[in-house]
């Protein structure tokens, strides 16, 4: 039938979208309008125009002792700072990984009943409900103003989306293999070391790897609050306005985001 | 003595088998090598990096455990949530759905155009590709708190900083995932254009366009998601929204109005990740 179409019967025949288009472009106006009348705009600030050319200013010219770690300020240059978050971030990482796997089995459909499917769902939504700054300022009050609680934070935080991905991973295994193991007479053991493990571990690790990323800025966020790592010092520097001190910091941030960055797109395309 | 010097041979050889597979002899008697495995000395490297860090970081779950007595009260005074605060919560929950809509909707827009001139399939200029992707990698790795910062210094205290913190956010992260959307597509029907005799922009918007549409929207809302989360910490730095409030609440010991907060974000959250995650079911 559809080979006798023309063109114009083709084009006639084409569904009908105006009404859903108006109404999305409506919405969309609707919360433009009422976007624009609530952020209000003060104008610049009377020093704002200063501001901008200072930071400009120091900004390319980084403070060489922080940046190189020179001596007279080792414990706050750089290239310790720089090992601190990644410890951060790797800690938080590892730990996040961990508590998210019985999670993940749990939120499984294909493993678990719709019942306790819904204990582990409600369980990571739970988690995920307190902001980062929140869950990292009671771990500041809990053990103090140290990498520690910026680990706790990290791994606490980094349970909702790794156990997001982790339960799709598990989702999508491919129960025949393990069937035709049960068939050849493995144990349950076999089963999990030749059936599900190999199935599964690629995806971990690249989810892993891939939140590793991610917990690396957020790592250096959460030294806003004191929760050690780069960030610390960094928003000390921003806050008491040396910004060449800042720039350092951030130059140090970014060839450390960058690095990891290209390492973990090449090791998940490799692992994919 | 001898079972225990068995013992350890079967160790030594199991041990051994770990890093060398023993060659399999089929029944053919054809040999085979299995390949060598590169996992046992990654997981040897990933425990030793753990122990370093372990010792760089402090890290002491002991602490953990012997202060758990004061995470429970915090704990339960934000379960037990103060409702009577929920009138002082609407306003400032209002100003972050304001502040990420409009920051999504600006950074969006122009998202596009650069992720154009960053598509390496689309723009045969290898040095303008280059110079693009750099400059959205710096856009990227600035945390956004620094640019909240920076712009509160600029604008003042108040949502219209936080606003163009989040618009700078949403820019760089929609832009790379553009890119790497539009690098991935067919190029045949632009192609086709091209050989006719279309300019580039032409063919880019009525071959490819089409097609990003959908991915477009669809990455829009989810980096509307994200940002009313981000909105939340903007606060901190005196950006505007909800998050100011928190910090209030938590400077002076009010878990119980936290608790409200926090029910408030979460139904925020809650009804625009439904929403967002409808139609973005429709959309791919």
């Amino acid at each position: 039938m559809t080979g006798k179409l023309t063109v114009l019967e083709q084009y006639n025949n084409a569904p009908k979208l105006w009404k859903i288009k108006l109404l999305t472009f409506s919405i969309l106006l609707f919360l433009l309008v009422w976007s624009l009348i609530g952020v209000e705009y003060q104008g610049f600030s009377d020093l704002g125009g200063e501001y901008v050319r200072r930071i400009i200013v120091s900004m390319v010219q980084p403070t060489p002792k922080y940046l190189f770690g020179l001596e007279g300020s080792r414990a706050s240059g750089v290239p310790v700072l720089i090992i601190e978050t990644l410890g951060i971030a790797f800690l938080g990482t590892l730990i996040g990984a961990m508590l998210s796997l019985p999670f993940a089995f749990l939120a499984a459909r294909n493993i678990s009943p719709r019942l306790v499917n819904f204990v582990g769902q409600f369980g990571v939504t739970g988690i995920r409900v307190f902001p980062a700054f929140v869950i990292a300022l009671i771990f500041v009050r809990i053990v103090g103003l140290n990498a520690f609680a910026g680990v706790l934070t990290i791994s606490i935080t980094s349970i909702g989306m790794i156990t997001k991905l982790f339960v799709e991973a598990i989702e999508d295994i491919d129960k025949g293999v393990v069937e035709s193991l049960d068939a050849s007479g493995c144990s349950a053991l076999q089963k999990i070391r030749y059936g599900i493990l190999p199935q599964l571990s690629n995806k971990l690790i690249s989810t892993a790897i891939y939140r590793f990323e991610i917990n690396i800025k957020n790592a250096s966020i959460l030294g806003l609050v004191g929760a050690g790592g780069i960030g610390t010092p960094l928003m000390w520097a921003v806050g008491a306005h040396r910004w060449s001190d800042a720039s350092a910091y951030l130059i140090g941030l970014i060839i450390t985001v960058l690095i990891v960055e290209t390492f973990s797109t090449r090791i998940r395309a490799k692992l994919s | 003595m001898k079972k225990i010097k068995n013992f350890f041979s079967d160790l030594g050889s199991t041990i051994k088998n770990i890093f060398i597979p023993d060659t399999i002899i089929l029944t053919n008697s054809k040999e085979v090598i299995p390949p060598k495995p590169m996992s046992p000395y990654i997981i040897i490297a990933l425990i030793i990096s753990a122990f370093y860090f372990i010792e760089v970081t402090g890290f002491d779950l002991i602490l953990v455990i012997r202060r758990f007595d004061q995470l429970v009260p915090i704990m339960g005074r934000i379960f037990n949530p103060d409702l009577g605060y929920a009138s002082n919560v609407v306003d400032p929950i209002f100003d972050t759905i304001q502040m990420s809509f409009l920051g999504t909707f600006m950074g969006v827009i122009f998202a596009m155009p650069v992720a154009f001139f960053a598509s390496s399939n689309i723009n045969k200029n290898k040095f303008l590709v280059g110079a693009t992707k750099v400059i959205l990698v710096f856009f990227r790795t600035y945390p956004i708190v620094v640019y909240a910062m920076i712009l509160v210094l600029l604008f003042r205290y108040g949502t219209f900083a936080g606003t163009i913190a989040l618009t700078i956010f949403t820019f760089s992260i929609v832009s790379k995932m553009l890119y790497e959307h539009i690098e991935t597509i067919d190029l045949g029907a632009f192609e086709a254009m091209q050989a006719t005799g279309s300019s580039i922009l032409k063919s880019f918007i009525t071959a490819i366009l089409p097609e990003i549409l959908p991915a477009y929207y669809s990455i829009a809302l989810y980096s509307f998601e994200i940002n009313i989360r981000h909105a939340a910490v903007l606060g901190y730095v005196n950006a505007g929204g909800i998050g100011m409030v928190m910090n209030d609440t938590m400077s002076l010991n009010q878990w119980e109005k936290l608790g409200t907060i926090l029910i408030a974000l979460f139904i925020v959250v809650f009804i625009i990740e439904y929403i967002s995650k409808t139609i973005r079911k429709r959309l791919v």
